[in-house]
């Protein structure tokens, strides 16, 4: 058994270590840009699948199902994101007789596209957000819509995913000026520039339901998550099992979700996403037919690797596992560390990774690509790592990924470390009120560092660039070079 | 004997060092501190504590500093440097805020922007953003054409004040 991912950073390397646990070899496939990362090196083999660019690598069909053939894996993983909500990816892929782990590619294109996967879950008896199900024309410079529009409403990309392309408009005006720049970004990040308007949900809670499907109609339900800390419409901090649910609403949802996959007789993992309204009805938003960047805290709190169902559904084609065996403990919190600067609107930030301590202890999961010395560019999602903590009850999940969060230390680039610690920290969401607005109105209660520590950080700074205004060499990196050629030197006598 | 004039999270701090001695804001204090390796780790040494800080040289006379779990801005003014150095508060310029590509330009030279109003647009992981004008003013110069990739802090655009 030989396993190809057809991903890169973190993912990849998650998918690859459960490999390792089952014995399967794996394979990577990387870019030009990513010849010198993690996961090329965690792989059993890796393949160069073309330039930088996604569309010539990471998002290249052929390329990638050569690199398959030529090195003879027998099975594809394509992660998240990239080309993993593809169903002509998974289509070539069991065309050319490789094991897809993933979903049907019919069950793929009903998904993919956001409208005709809404008519599904209605059809499945599921609550939709109303909205017209038809796109929105292309190249229109006036937006004509044939019924009167609520505002405000939120402007998605049908082929989306990862809160990419979605655009938020508050009157007509704003709607025709965000349209244009909505549709680049979906033609961009998913070569489709099909956009949709749906209506924006106050106080909305991002509830979503993990399910595993044996493609025969059999669903098995991992519990629900929270997802509703949010910037951009991107997930930051995920958390199970959701705080706001009450038993009944959560075996409501559950079951909902349960229901929409044996009505699609879904296989593999899939997660059914809901928006939750103030008076706690939920609505069907999208289904994620791949493994999901947050899964790890369901994996916390069931005990199972979600991977390794997975590919063992996929290669025996049978489910053994019954719904009775599911059961839940304590709560798991993940965040998402990004080279993102939260103090500059989070834009991105590259750099190269000078100094790493990665956080540990009880209760703590890095999920990470990250190496010192590793180069950080702005060709892919901004992603690096993620920090997950489990505790017996929320609270003690919390403050676990408080620590490990102050444990984390990245040199080289601005990352949000901090931020996901204020937010942690901030009463609202110790007490579980965190709804999809959030940050919109986040001001971190901040009483600064504390006095000792500014103090030690002030002795440190002017000790440093006093001993580096007094060294006898005139530059740091002559320093540098002194120093290798003199540890070098020294290396040479001291081994004859 | 040097003398250094430290900001951090707007609380200041003079610290004068003189062979071993050390003293902060008045205060005489026994302080050590080892690099650890080439990349920024040093170990503090005081009385019954040892710190660990992660310094990084941003721009000159700033670094940033992690210690503690806090990521913190120093900024180290000493009698080496001019003190008439003012942060550069240049209104009438646009930056790149990120490393990207520049999908483009909305103005021409010569022409009369308002505030607020979108001179370009950027791309970066997927990602598009309108760079606007700081201030009212006339285009001077525009430095980059549509289609270039730009690192952070590039000039793209300046602008003269209307008369």
């Amino acid at each position: 058994m030989k396993l190809l991912v057809a991903n890169r950073g973190e993912i990849a390397i998650r998918i690859m270590r459960t490999c390792r646990e089952l014995g399967i070899s794996t394979v990577a496939v990387y870019s030009e840009a990513d010849q010198n990362a993690l996961h090329t090196t965690y792989a059993d083999e890796a393949v160069c699948i073309g330039a930088a660019k996604a569309s010539e690598s990471y998002l290249n069909i052929s390329r990638i199902l050569k690199a398959a053939q030529e090195i003879g894996a027998n099975a594809i993983h394509p992660g998240y994101g990239f080309l993993s909500e593809n169903p002509q990816f998974g289509q070539a892929a069991e065309d050319a007789g490789l094991i897809f782990i993933g979903p049907r590619p019919e069950t793929m294109a009903i998904l993919g596209d956001k409208l005709s996967a809404r008519k599904a879950a209605r059809e499945a008896g599921l609550l939709v957000l109303p909205g017209p199900d038809q796109p929105l024309e292309d190249n229109q410079a006036e937006i004509i819509i044939d019924e009167p529009l609520s505002f405000p409403v939120l402007v998605k990309a049908a082929a989306g995913g990862g809160g990419k392309g979605i655009r938020l408009a508050r009157s007509g005006n704003e709607l025709n000026e965000v349209v244009g720049l909505a549709r680049e970004e979906a033609k961009a990040a998913f070569g489709d520039g099909t956009i949709y308007l749906e209506p924006l949900v106050q106080k909305a809670r991002h509830i979503e339901v993990q399910i595993l499907g044996d493609g025969k109609g059999k669903i098995i339900c991992f519990g629900e998550r929270e997802c509703s800390i949010q910037r951009r419409h991107q997930k930051l901090i995920e958390e199970a099992p959701a705080p706001s649910l009450s038993p009944s609403e959560r075996v409501c949802i559950t079951e909902a979700a349960r229901e929409l996959g044996r009505k699609l007789f879904y296989r593999s993992l899939g997660t059914v996403e809901f928006l939750m309204d103030e008076n706690s009805q939920f609505y069907f938003i999208e289904v994620y037919p791949r493994i999901q960047v947050e899964h790890p805290v369901t994996e916390m709190v069931t005990g199972f690797d979600l991977v390794r169902e997975q590919i063992l559904l996929a290669v025996t084609g049978n489910l053994d596992l019954e719904q009775s065996q599911i059961h839940f403990r304590g709560a798991a919190i993940e965040a998402r560390i990004l080279a993102e600067d939260p103090d500059e609107n989070f834009l991105p930030t590259s750099g190269e990774i000078s100094y790493l301590k990665e956080p540990g202890g009880p209760g703590i999961r890095v999920d990470s690509a990250l190496y010192q010395g590793m180069a950080v560019t702005a060709d892919y999602d901004s992603l690096i790592s993620k920090l997950i903590a489990w505790g017996r009850d929320r609270q003690t999940a919390i403050d676990r990924l408080q620590r490990g969060l102050s444990e984390y230390q990245i040199g080289g680039l601005k990352t949000d470390l901090v931020f996901l610690k204020q937010i942690l920290e901030s009463h609202p969401y110790q007490i579980g009120e965190i709804t999809t607005t959030f940050l919109d109105d986040f001001t971190p209660d901040d009483q600064g560092p504390a006095e000792s520590v500014t103090r030690d950080a002030a002795i440190a700074a002017a000790l440093h660039i006093h001993r580096k205004r007094n060294q006898p060499v005139s530059s740091p990196d002559e320093a540098g070079n002194l120093w290798q050629q003199t540890a070098w030197k020294e290396q040479i006598s001291s081994g004859n | 004997m040097a003398n250094y004039r430290v900001t951090i999270a707007n609380r200041t701090y003079d610290v004068s060092i003189e062979d071993d001695q050390l003293v902060v804001n008045g205060d005489h204090i026994s302080y050590d501190m080892d690099s650890l390796n080439d990349n920024g780790l040093h170990i503090l040494r005081q009385p019954n504590r040892n710190t660990e800080a992660y310094l990084e040289p941003n721009r000159q006379g700033v670094y940033d500093i992690q210690i503690e779990g806090n990521h913190l801005s120093a900024e180290v003014l000493s009698g080496f440097q001019s003190s008439s150095k003012k942060a550069r508060q240049d209104t009438g310029s646009i930056h790149s805020p990120m490393p990207g590509l520049i999908v483009d330009i909305m103005v021409k030279i010569g022409d009369r922007v308002k505030k607020g109003q979108t001179l370009l647009i950027q791309e970066a992981m997927k990602m598009q953003m309108k760079l606007r004008a700081p201030s009212s003013g006339v285009v001077k110069s525009i430095l980059i054409a549509p289609g270039s990739q730009v690192e952070k802090g590039v000039l793209l655009v300046s602008l003269a004040p209307t008369g």
